[in-house]
């Protein structure tokens, strides 16, 4: 036994300074490409597939002076769109006839810190690069990130070589299927996008509009008076804040967690007929748990397994009221 | 009865057959395509329980299904359980019958099912050919919980928390194509 002592000694010295500078190089990477998302102007086409499910979508970024602005485009199926600035997310569904316009904070909620997230991302998923591959005719460096444990997904990330924008893209379960997959078939850089390409091609004229109010209630960080008993390792309370949603006539109270790659929401609101889901549900890789706390629904939202947003909202309690 | 024949195939399927039951069932077997289709489904379910189905995934799998069953939503369940269709099967498996691993696997296909059709009940019978079932297996990886509906009802969370937690995070993947991505149910 004792002879493997020097052996064990002297791998673990070789192989921890070579893993930890694997992880920083990857964690590079991982900045880089967080960047590309929100400075890039593009225009691009992606398939974007989740159980089987496949569809193309368009997808439209710019940022310039005045901000980011997004468009994204259904190619298959019923047409949608969703349009992004910097304070509306407005979806428009011409199969329901429906739009639905989302206000957002101006300005972000917590200061935004990528070579901090990045240290966290590390301490939750093992990091690392994967080979070389071409997306959309482009030269793509692939990074694989495996969970530590099960409460989270493990990602495939392909990131184009040139600048960093994520051209493919696995999330992968526990049992190491996908659980939705995106990948670009074709995509065109800009120094700057002509204006005519971020404005909506449907009208939205004689659809059923819900909005958000104006008053965006208070979106400073707020405290509520329930409490999670069980959060899964790693997920650290990122933003809060109680505002009107387009969905009723309450205030919604919602907190975000976070291990700097996965998130999830917890939503508390006054029930209301609108809305009667409960239990779980899932669509690509996001999951949703919903369930009555006294009078008060409770919705789990994020990227991450169905046990993770159901733990989570299981475990959600009132202090104050003596009950869990 | 059918269901009941429906179960020695299951305990045949299982293992758990006397040797009376086992010669009568047999010559049962011998042509009764009905029975014969019933001894398939079972095999099948068993095989997707122990895990010994292929993994090929073929695209337009999903719309098969959901139009064989529309066509034809013969209910698997015995027709006395109908009153209680969801207790029945484990209030039998508690009594001892030996249904067992089969009705199990009907419990997943029920809410497996939930992605095509929604709320209606396991419409487990006469499928096309066996190899559709290798699909359905596949197909959803996360078990328990059936997909997100197309119904809207769910997005504005969805917004929400995109635009939130975007702000606390690495942007992994495109967020949005979820909601500009339509179900399987239309």
């Amino acid at each position: 036994m004792k002879r493997f002592f020097p052996l064990l000694a002297v791998v673990t010295l070789l192989v921890n300074p070579l893993v930890a500078a694997a992880d920083a190089e990857v964690g590079k990477w991982l900045e880089r490409m967080n960047q590309a998302l929100h400075s890039l102007n593009y225009d691009g086409v992606f398939i974007y597939s989740h159980h089987g499910n496949m569809q193309s979508m368009r997808i439209i970024h710019s940022a310039d002076d005045k901000g980011e602005r997004e468009r994204l485009i259904s190619l298959s199926g019923p047409s949608r769109e969703v349009i992004r600035d910097n304070d509306t997310v407005t979806c428009i569904r011409s199969d329901d006839r429906s739009v639905m316009v989302e206000k957002m904070a101006t300005e972000p909620l917590m200061p935004f810190s990528v070579p901090e997230i990045t240290q966290q991302i590390k301490a939750h998923y093992q990091l690392a690069f994967a080979g070389e591959d071409r997306i959309a005719g482009y030269k793509a460096r692939k990074i694989t990130i495996t969970p530590r444990d099960d409460f989270r997904y493990g990602h495939q990330l392909w990131l184009a070589e040139e600048n960093g924008l994520l051209l493919r893209a696995e999330v992968i379960n526990e049992e190491g299927d996908d659980v939705e997959q995106l990948m670009f078939t074709n995509i065109s850089f800009y120094d700057k996008l002509p204006e005519e390409l971020l404005k909506p091609e449907m009208e939205g004229e004689g659809f059923s509009w819900s909005q958000a109010s104006d008053d965006n209630g208070d979106e400073t960080a707020v405290a509520f008076d329930w409490l999670i008993a069980d959060m899964p390792g790693g997920f650290e309370l990122k933003a809060s804040r109680r505002h009107m949603m387009s969905t009723g006539h309450s205030m919604v109270e919602q907190q975000v967690f976070s291990d700097g790659l996965s998130s999830l929401s917890v939503f508390v609101e006054s029930q209301n007929e609108s809305n009667n889901f409960l239990g779980s549900s899932r669509k690509g890789a996001v999951s949703v748990y919903a369930r009555i706390v006294d009078t008060r629904r409770v919705t789990v939202v994020g990227e991450v397994p169905v046990v993770t947003v159901k733990r989570v909202a299981e475990s959600l309690y009132y202090p104050d009221n003596g009950n869990d | 009865m059918g269901n009941n024949r429906e179960e020695t195939i299951s305990a045949l399927v299982d293992g758990e057959i006397t040797e009376s039951e086992l010669d009568s069932i047999i010559l049962q077997l011998e042509g009764d395509d009905e029975l014969q289709g019933a001894w398939d489904r079972y095999n099948l379910i068993s095989d997707a329980l122990h895990n010994n189905l292929t993994r090929e995934i073929e695209p337009a799998f999903h719309k098969r299904i959901s139009a064989a069953l529309e066509n034809e939503p013969t209910i698997l369940a015995p027709r006395k359980s109908r009153k209680n269709p969801i207790s029945i099967p484990w209030v039998k498996q508690a009594a001892g019958l030996s249904v067992a691993a089969s009705v199990t696997a009907i419990a997943i296909f029920s809410i497996q099912n939930m992605d095509q059709d929604s709320g209606q009940h396991p419409a487990v019978a006469a499928a096309p050919s066996p190899q559709e079932y290798v699909r359905i297996a596949k197909q959803n990886p996360d078990r328990k919980a059936a997909p997100v509906k197309d119904g809207e009802q769910l997005d504005p969370y969805l917004v929400n928390h995109n635009e939130l937690s975007s702000r606390s995070k690495l942007g992994g993947a495109i967020p949005y194509a979820r909601i500009v991505s339509h179900g399987a149910a239309r």
